[in-house]
């Protein structure tokens, strides 16, 4: 199964075809300006770059997040069109565990910029070839993830840490975790191809949403429901 | 070109279904128009979940859209009994309006005619409004006069031919729309206020607050509608204040007289072959009287659309598409979406590669679109 994957949750950009080879196609960049205009052409220069047409897609999977609420939005719209246009199994993915699966390690720290001091961290272990997690996705100040990672147990201690959020908190995290290490940086930003294979495992267990299911998850309450209150 | 009715030239319809799709603010909306025949028009309503903070919450909008778009998408397809493959094209609002909400229904739009083969054409929300009518009274005679008044925009167009603008007059602070809230507010009364304040004029006597007239003094045809809102402050605050029903007859009365004098003014200066009215307010039973009688008394034709066709509705986008597919145009790959963007132009003004671009081995587009 051909599956094209989505991935606009953070700053970086990114389209990907997969097939059971592996990776076919891949455009990536890092603050492509607004991911509303780069998509389509990215997509379109993706199915030129390996020589076909749209028809050649089987499955799309998109990045859900947490991260950036107009590009989960832009991304999760770009994927449920496409899959709609040509009646296709869709999935969404979480961004988080998108970025631990290309980390080889048994355990896995997530930490992307969720801005306002904030970031969105997950725990992941590896077993039998799949990441599950040990921390459910949160999005907090770094002192609330730490607590939340000490809060497992050993397994965190020499855990590969991973994600854009390294770039602020780097050290915060790796003085506070003693064993760990850090990831390379290049691995830091999520991946379209690694949305798309962990996407085409999900439509090939039949795990293929409503088009409608597929849906953001923010994970954090905006200010407005404050405003709202009272 | 064909000789239609009042002499003007009458211009060319695409005539393959076009899926019109419309999230510009807090209506998410899909239709199917083929030609000027609404085959659906789908219109999934925010007004509930914004009423509690008074107006449109920028965030709530967009994360309501892309809950829903593609359940509307779905059910404006069924209604017409079409598929997707079924489709000529597919148009979509690209501005103005709330630039996350836009985000949704662009994006959705460029994916599903990059993947389904099929043209896209963006569209010019306010330039909807306009079409509207078109959908009930077919294409309209040119030179055209028209004014678009909605919750936050007051535009006074001249129209000489398809697909040509030129904003004749405009709201200098306030829209229409937006000073019938901000009244309403005042008065206590619900959201949104123009249906409001409309209601309670009814019972009301305008004679008995004073209002001033905007821009009295001035020639062109620009509008003002922030002195009229402060009239009715001032109002509320006298002792006794006013009976809210002559309030709001007074304040609809006033808002309503200064539309419709730099509206007569431009027609006698211009002398146009047809008066077309779009936008909310336009649903606004005072401001269709008036006009009416105006109009009348003028000779020149006025064009009406029915209150269901004056809320935003993705079938008035996909007309307007309709018209300009007809011309040639095509939306680039990039389109991207605007919170401001020039009358003249649906696309923001970006010049790029036609959306899809033709790839060898590719059935063309003109193929695709079955004659
Ligand atoms: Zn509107």
């Amino acid at each position: 199964m051909r599956v094209l994957g989505v991935e606009t949750a953070t700053d970086t950009a990114s389209v990907a075809l997969v097939d059971g080879s592996g990776l076919l196609a891949e455009r990536t960049v890092r603050g492509p300006g607004r991911s509303l205009e780069w998509l389509a052409p990215a997509i379109w220069g993706l199915l030129q770059d390996v020589g076909w047409g749209p028809d050649v897609v089987e499955g799309v999977a998109v990045s859900v997040g947490p991260g950036s609420f107009t590009g989960l939005r832009v991304g999760i719209a770009t994927a449920v069109g496409w899959a709609r246009a040509r009646n296709l199994p869709a999935c969404g993915v979480p961004t988080l565990e998108a970025l631990a699966a290309v980390v080889e390690a048994s355990t896995v720290g997530v930490l992307v910029d969720a801005r306002r001091g904030e970031v969105a961290a997950a725990l992941f272990q590896r077993r039998d070839g799949r990441v599950v997690r040990l921390v459910e996705e949160l999005v907090a100040p770094p002192e609330e993830v730490l607590n939340a990672f000490r809060a497992a147990g050993d397994a965190a201690r020499g855990c590969v840490l991973v994600g854009d959020g390294l770039a602020r908190w780097a050290a915060v995290f790796t003085r506070a975790l003693p064993d760990s290490r850090l990831a390379d940086p290049t691995s830091w930003s999520p991946r379209a191809a690694s949305v798309a294979w962990l996407g085409r495992q999900r439509l090939l267990e039949g795990r293929a949403q409503p088009l409608v299911h597929i849906q953001p998850w923010y994970g954090r309450t905006p200010a407005f429901r404050q405003v709202g209150r009272g | 070109m064909v000789r239609g009715r009042e002499g003007a030239q009458r211009p060319p319809v695409y005539g393959q279904p076009v899926l019109g799709i419309e999230t510009s603010c807090d209506e998410t909306a899909a239709a199917v128009v083929q030609g000027t025949e609404v085959r659906s028009n789908v219109v999934a309503s925010q007004v509930d979940l914004h009423h509690r903070y008074g107006g449109v919450v920028p965030e709530l909008a967009a994360r309501r859209h892309v809950e829903r778009l593609v359940a509307v998408v779905d059910e404006a397809l069924e209604r017409a009994e079409v598929e997707v493959a079924d489709l000529g094209a597919v148009a979509v609002t690209c501005g103005p309006g709330l630039v996350g909400a836009l985000a949704v229904g662009v994006a959705f739009a460029k994916a599903l005619s990059l993947a389904a083969g099929k043209p896209l054409v963006g569209v010019n929300h306010l330039e909807g409004h306009i079409y509207a009518n078109v959908l009930v009274y077919g294409p309209f005679p040119t030179p055209a006069l028209a004014l678009v008044v909605s919750g936050a925009h007051t535009d006074l167009l001249w129209i000489p031919e398809y697909g040509r603008y030129r904003v004749l007059g405009r709201t200098r602070d306030d829209a229409a729309g937006e000073a019938f809230d901000k009244a309403a507010r005042a008065m206590g009364l619900g959201y949104p206020g123009g249906p409001e304040i409309d209601r309670l004029s009814q019972k009301g006597d305008p004679a008995r607050v004073p209002m001033p007239e905007p821009l009295a003094s001035e020639d062109g045809y620009d509008f003002s509608f922030s002195g009229l809102k402060t009239a009715v402050l001032r109002a509320l605050q006298q002792s006794p204040p006013p009976e809210v029903a002559d309030l709001a007859a007074a304040f609809q009365q006033a808002v309503v007289s200064h539309l419709v004098r730099r509206t007569v003014r431009a027609a006698r200066d211009l002398r146009p072959a047809c008066l077309l009215l779009g936008g909310g307010v336009a649903a606004n039973r005072a401001l269709r009287e008036r006009l009416s009688r105006e109009a009348d008394r003028l000779g020149i034709p006025l064009w009406l659309p029915p209150a269901w066709l004056c809320t935003d509705n993705a079938a008035m986008i996909a007309c307007a598409g309709a018209f300009r597919l007809a011309r040639g145009e095509r939306a680039p790959l990039d389109l991207g979406a605007w919170a401001d963007l020039p009358w003249q132009d649906g696309t923001g003004g970006r010049v790029g590669p036609s959306h899809p671009p033709q790839q060898p081995g590719r059935v063309s587009e003109d193929k695709q679109v079955r004659q």
